[in-house]
Parts: C-alpha cells; structure tokens; sequence
C-alpha cells in the first residue's frame, strides 16, 4: 500500500522533435480521488497519461503511480491499474466474454461477478465480437476490462469522447460506483459531465498545469462578477490580474475573479469604481471557468 | 508456475485466431511432402512434369509460413501506444516466449512433421536423420524466420512490413551488384562463408527482437535494422579466407601420421587427356605430378586447397590465389596438380628451370562399407546415405546408367560411386560426387526440398553422352550393371607442402 499521493508527476518534460508538448509539469493526485485533467486539444493530457503508464518516455522529469516510478512499472503494478483510452486498440476478432476470460488469469483481482454485474448494467452483447460493437459498446467494453479487478487506479482517457448521452451516463455510473475503492484520473474535454462527479481538478495549458485543486475550492474561487453602474465604464488603471476577461458595455463591467473573496473582492471593486450602484458575483459552471481560463493564456500568449 | 500458465495462455489465445490459417498451411505442407516424396521415388530425381505445382507450392509456402509469423507478432505489436496488451499485465518476456512458442508449435514443428514424412515415404527411417532435420530447421530460423520475426517487431502490420522487406531485398539486390564477392577458397570450408552469415543474422536479429520486446524503442531499433542489412551482406562476401585457417585447427583433428605430398619426378609430360579449357583463356596450365605418401592404412586423401608459388633464377616470385586444381589421371597414373600460370609469365620463363612450393590442404577421408546397387532394379536404402539407386536409360538415352543417392536434410555428401557393367572385369569406372562441408558441424540444406541426390552418369565410350560422363569401355553391358558406393567421412585434414624442384614449365604444359 501506498501512503502518498496514488499518482505524481515532477517537472515532467516531453518533446516530439521541436514540439514541447510538456513543460516542467507538476501534478499530485491523492489515492481515492477522482482528479478531472483538462485542457484544450494539444495541452498535454494524453501525453502526461502515456507517460504514466510507461506507453511512452518522458524527455526529462519523473512520474509515478502507486508509489513506482512510471519506468520502473512492473505487470504487478499494472495488475492494479485499469486503463480506457479513446484510441485503445482491442482485439476486435474476439467475442465479449471471450475477451473478458482471456483478460481474467492475468488479474490475480479478478471478480467474476463485479465483470457480469457491469456487462448487465452497461447492457453488452457479451456473444459478439468486438469488431461489430459500436464505438459507444467498445468503450464500455473497455471499461468493464478495467474495472472488473478492483483497480485501485483507474485512468481514463476522453473516455467520453464522441458518445451519445445515454453511453456517457452509462460510463460514469460504472465509474462513479467504484469511486472511493479507486483513484480515477480522467482526461476530458466533456467538462459538463466530469463536473457532476469529479472531486479535483487540474487545467493543462500548453504543457503546463495551469492550477490542480479540489472541484469544491474551484467553484468556491472563480465568480463572475457584474458591476452596475450609472455611466459608460473605462476600466481603470491597476487592473487586478485575478481580474480575467473584462467586458464594458453601456453601464455595465463584466469580470471573473479567479481568487474570489467576498469581503476583498467587494472592497476591491469599491476602490476601482467608486460610483458602482450594484456588485453581483454569480457561481460559474466548470466549462465556463474552462473557457475563460483557456481565453486568457489565449490572449496572454 | 504462473508464468508459464501466462505464455500458453497467450499462445492458446493466438492459435485460436490463427487456427484456420495453420490448418490450411499445413494441407498444403502435407501436399508438398508427398510430392517430393513421389518425386524421389518414382524419377530418382530427374525434374518431371509435375514441377509447376511444386513451384506454386514451394512459393505458397515459402511466403505463407513466415506471413504466419510475421502476423502473430502483429497481433500484439510493439511500435507505438495503443494496443491493449501495453496496459495489460502482460510482461513483455511472458509476450515473447509465448511468440516464440507459437512459432515453433505452429510453424516450424509442422515443416519438421512434412519433412520426416517426405522421407519416411522414401522408405528410409526419419529418426534416423534426426541430427540433420533439426539441424536443417535451426538454419531456416536463422536464416528466415527470424529477419522476418525482427521485421515484423518493428512494423505495425502487413503493409508496412512488406515494404521494409522489400526494401531490405532491393538493399541485398544493389549491394550484390556493386561489391564483388572474394571467390577465396577455404579449402572445404567454404560452408564458413554461408553459416557464418546465418550466424550473425540469427543474432543481429535476434537481437533486435529482444532488445525492441523489452524496450520498444522502435526509433532507434529501426535504423539498427537498416544498418545491419547493409553490413551482413559483407559477411559472405568479404569473409576473410584466413579464419578458414583458424577453423581448420579449431574444427578439423590433424592428422596424427601426415601426408607428405611429393613431386613425382618418375612421370614426365602433362596429364594424359588432359585438353585445354576456353574457361581459362590468358593461362597457361602445367600439371605437375604428385605424389601422396605416408598414406595411414584404409584412408583416401583429397586435396581442397592449393596455394603455389614458383621462383625464377633470377628471383623473380609468382603466387597464385587459393585454388582446387588436384586431379586424377584419366588413365590411373596418378595425381596431377594443375597451375594457372599467367600467359606473360610463362612465356617469359616458360623454358627456364623454375623451382618453388606449394601449399596443399590435405584432407583424410575414411571409407565407408561399400554397398552394392544393381542397374534396373530397385533402390536400395543404405544406412547413413538415403535411398540410393541406378537407373539404365536416364536423359533419354538407353546407353546411359543414372548412379543416384537421395541424402535426405544434407548437401550432398562425398559419395565414390564406381561403375562395373555386367560380365566386365573389376575394377570398374570410379567417379566421385564432391562436398564442400568439411568438418561442417550442420550440414544441413537449406532449399525447400529435404531430399538432396547425388548424381553421377556414366555412359560407355561409343555412347554420345560421355560429356561430364564417367566412361565406361565400349558396348558395356548396362542393365544388371553392378553400381559400388562407398562414401567418404572426413576424418582429418593437414597443411602439407610440396617442394616443386628444379622443372621446366614447357615440359608439362599443354
């Protein structure tokens, strides 16, 4: 057993030719957690999980998982460890069950009646062969591959990607069953759903982690705040940096705070404009922090 | 115990996949035995009619069985980071030693199965010949199995593969133009050129395929690849003639009671019938007469290197490269050792007194217990050769008899076959079949037939076949004719010079 974190990066670097595709990345995630790693295409987070599991090298820097270094991993980690990417390839010319039988000695974890119970709820063919599921059934078969032995990591890569609504409840009732006797780190663009169910989360922008905090604190500190005031605005000179993606309009200032305090934030916004009639701070959902975040290295780069 | 639980998992789980295409490759293979099985039995080697299908099948299979393995390695394939066996549990020498295992269960061990049945339909005993199949499929792992096993580790599939193989032929194809090959000869050692090329391709490769399984550095596993080709092909033809030396020693016991080779100075003039060749235009030969004494009882000497080197009064030296010229008298005289003299040199000291040396290796062969073959009957097995036989009329000649062994996994062996037609005084007409696999550990065969045959013709003296023919007296009677073989086991072999006196080159030219 592990004491620290199930899975840590440390200034992990990863370049294809010129392309740097990971900077100095840094990343803890706690055992038990289910840690949403986002980022918009290209940011890294296919990359950072590869890397973990040893599907590719780093060009410098360290990962681990489980407490092993991601070079060092042996197949009594990986034992521990499930795995459902977008682009796995499986092999298609087998039937369902005989995929899950050929995967069962390998497991010494194996529970043959968690791998019925989740064909029954994921509703799977378990006599076709692969090759003639749909996209949406691959990956539900992936997933009962990965989680029919209690793992105690679990990684999923845009597992989301592409599937129709139905398919995507399916997958995170699977998933969300197993939280607590697992660590899920999953990669996503489908920030509406991870949001109902992931407890951290981490942004990836070009390579670096932009901030990694649990879901909770998140939605605590980013605010969209609305400011009413009686005369067209010209935003002021010193401009908090925490202070993203300012919009005027005929008497209103729009801004998210991305270190939201309810006295300093009011206080800030009374020093900045004086002659504000209202100050309103809304919750954000998590894709619009995503985008407002992605905007501003956007527009900062 | 678990361990292997996992590699025969894994295997199990790739025969299951591939079962169809092992059954339908191993119809064909059984086809294949029982034709050349046929083939000996019924022509005694002569090519025949049915060549067409046996060629089909020969490239069928030639191309089948190596897809089949190429294929199981695709299944679960190494480059790049999606295939679902990389987050599996599934380590990568369980992977490998399960590969293999499919390899030889599914591939070799069927070729092995056809092989034994091609010979057993000759009617010979295939466990006799255990040594030499195995051996016989050791070389094609070698020199097949594994280019393609280490191809296909760092490919993704068919396509891909194909064009590095074709690539890898095309590479050979160019090399084989542009670099000549050294023609040294190695004294019965020439098999070093070919075994050691198998050698270091069974490692290189082998190499590459652990090294990719355990690292799957396909960028770096690649040019090595490439590299490889291109330096193997150095091997055969840039094989230094000198480390026949040292596998002489190493190899081959020296003899306890040397050979002296002497000058024979009594014989005088150039061999008898001896006629000059447009093969060796811009020479002139000599054939001096040797002489081979001390001589250990019941052993024969063949001579399967000659380095000579003659000096002119005036010291001027001549040597010549390595080379085979020993040759028996046509009319039972004796030895002669042929010299290609270049045309300059001998007419310049062509009537000089020439004296020098020459460098002879002399191989020891014990003789077999010779066995008897009638012409026109049915062939015999003999232990320790194969089926052999003598069939009157062959090349659609009745004046002609066929002297054949069918050997089965090996080059042709040192074979003395000698001919005595019916109601001739002994002794008859000798005629010997050559080998260059002296002292050759695995002397297997590496073509798609496992049996290899013998063959010498002997035609009598009025006949219009006596080309390449050991001629018998005219109007021999050959049906009932009595065939003698004895073959010939290498039982030492020792450098022995010759000091060539005072001569006159002239005087033994033709």
């Amino acid at each position: 057993m592990t004491t620290g974190p199930a899975i840590r990066t440390s200034d992990l670097e990863k370049r294809f030719g010129r392309n740097r595709v990971l900077r100095g990345l840094d990343l803890e995630i706690a055992p038990g957690s289910i840690y949403a790693l986002v980022g918009a295409n290209g940011a890294g987070k296919t990359t950072t999980l590869k890397i973990l599991l040893n599907l590719i090298r780093p060009t410098s820097g360290q990962s681990s998982i489980l407490g092993v270094e991601s070079r060092r991993i042996t197949p009594a980690q990986l034992a521990r460890v499930g795995y459902v990417s977008e682009n796995m390839k499986l092999p298609e010319w087998m039937r369902m069950d005989a995929f899950l039988a050929y995967l069962k000695p390998f497991y010494p974890t194996w529970d043959d009646a968690l791998a019925a119970e989740l064909v029954q709820l994921l509703d799977l063919p378990v006599g076709r062969r692969l090759s003639e599921l749909s996209r949406g059934m691959k990956m539900k078969a992936a997933l009962v591959s990965a989680l029919a032995f209690h793992p105690s990591v679990l990684i999923l890569d845009e597992p989301f990607s592409g599937l129709d609504p139905m398919v995507r409840d399916d997958l995170i009732t699977a998933v969300l069953d197993r939280a607590g006797e697992t660590t899920i780190l999953i990669s996503s663009h489908d920030l509406a759903e991870i949001e109902s169910f992931a407890s951290h989360v981490g942004y990836l922008d070009e390579g670096r982690l932009r901030f990694s905090e649990e879901m909770a604190s998140l939605s605590l500190r980013f605010r969209e705040v609305e400011v009413a005031l009686d005369a067209p605005p010209a935003l002021p000179a010193g401009w908090p940096e925490t202070w993203l993606r300012p919009e005027t309009s005929s008497a209103l200032v729009r801004f998210v705070e991305s270190r939201y305090d309810p006295q300093r934030t009011e206080a800030d916004v009374r020093r900045l404009f004086p002659a504000a009639r209202r100050v309103e701070a809304n919750p954000m959902p998590l894709r619009a922090i995503f985008v407002t975040l992605a905007r501003s290295a956007r527009k900062a780069a | 115990m678990s361990h292997l639980f996992h590699i025969f998992h894994i295997f199990r789980k790739d025969l299951r996949r591939y079962w169809p295409y092992i059954l339908a490759l191993s119809c064909l293979t059984a086809v294949q035995a029982a034709l050349y099985g046929r083939l000996h039995l019924d022509f005694a080697g002569f090519t025949t009619g049915s060549d067409r299908a046996r060629h089909i099948l020969e490239s069928a299979l030639g191309f089948g069985w190596p897809f089949l393995a190429a294929v199981v390695i695709y299944e679960d394939s190494l480059p790049g980071s999606t295939q679902d066996w990389l987050f599996r549990p599934i380590g990568w020498r369980k992977l490998l030693a399960a590969k293999c295992l499919f390899v030889l269960i599914a591939v070799v061990l069927p070729n092995i199965i056809a092989d034994a049945c091609s010979v057993a339909l000759l009617g010979l005993d295939p466990f006799e010949y255990l040594p030499g199949l195995l051996a016989r499929h050791a070389l094609r792992v070698a020199g097949l199995l594994l280019p393609v096993l280490a191809v296909a580790t760092l490919t993704t599939g068919i396509p891909q593969g194909v064009v590095a193989i074709v690539a890898i032929v095309a590479v050979q194809g160019i090399l084989s133009t542009l670099v000549e090959s050294s023609s040294d000869l190695m004294g019965g050692f020439e098999w070093l050129r070919f075994m050691s090329f198998y050698a270091v391709v069974a490692v290189f490769c082998l190499a590459i395929v652990i090294r990719q399984y355990a690292t799957r550095l396909t960028t770096q596993h690649r040019p090595a690849l490439a590299l490889g080709c291109i330096l193997v092909f150095f091997v055969p033809t840039r094989f230094p003639a000198s480390v026949a030396g040292l596998a002489q020693r190493a190899l081959a016991p020296q003899a306890s009671s040397p050979v002296r080779v002497e000058f024979d100075s009594i014989r005088t003039g150039p061999m008898a019938g001896a006629i000059p060749s447009p093969i060796f235009r811009g020479t002139n030969v000599v054939y001096l007469p040797i002489r081979f004494d001390g001589m250990p009882a019941g052993l024969q000497a063949r001579v399967h290197r000659v380095t000579v080197e003659l000096q002119t009064p005036e010291g001027q030296r001549w040597a010549s490269t390595p080379t085979r010229p020993v040759y028996q008298g046509q009319d039972g005289t004796g030895s002669w050792l042929a010299v290609h003299l270049p045309k300059e040199f001998f007419e310049r000291h062509g009537s000089e007194r020439i004296r020098g040396s020459a460098r002879l290796a002399v191989a020891l062969y014990s003789a077999s217990t010779p066995a008897t073959v009638i012409a026109g009957s049915p062939p015999v097995r003999i232990s320790g050769i194969g089926l052999c036989g003598a069939t009157p009329g062959a090349r659609h000649a009745a004046r002609t008899i066929f002297a054949w062994c069918a050997q089965p996994f090996q080059q042709p062996r040192h074979l003395v076959m000698t001919v005595t037609p019916a109601g001739a005084p002994v002794p008859g007409v000798v005629r010997s079949t050559g080998s260059t696999n002296l002292f050759n550990p695995l002397p297997a065969d590496f073509d798609f037939d496992p049996i290899s045959v013998a063959r010498v013709i002997f035609a009598p003296a009025d006949s219009e076949y006596t080309f390449d023919a050991g001629v018998l007296p005219a109007g021999s009677k050959l049906d009932g004719a009595k065939v003698t073989i004895t073959q010939l086991t290498p039982v030492s072999l020792a450098d022995v010079t010759l000091v060539i006196p005072d001569i006159v080159l002239r005087d033994h030219s033709i």
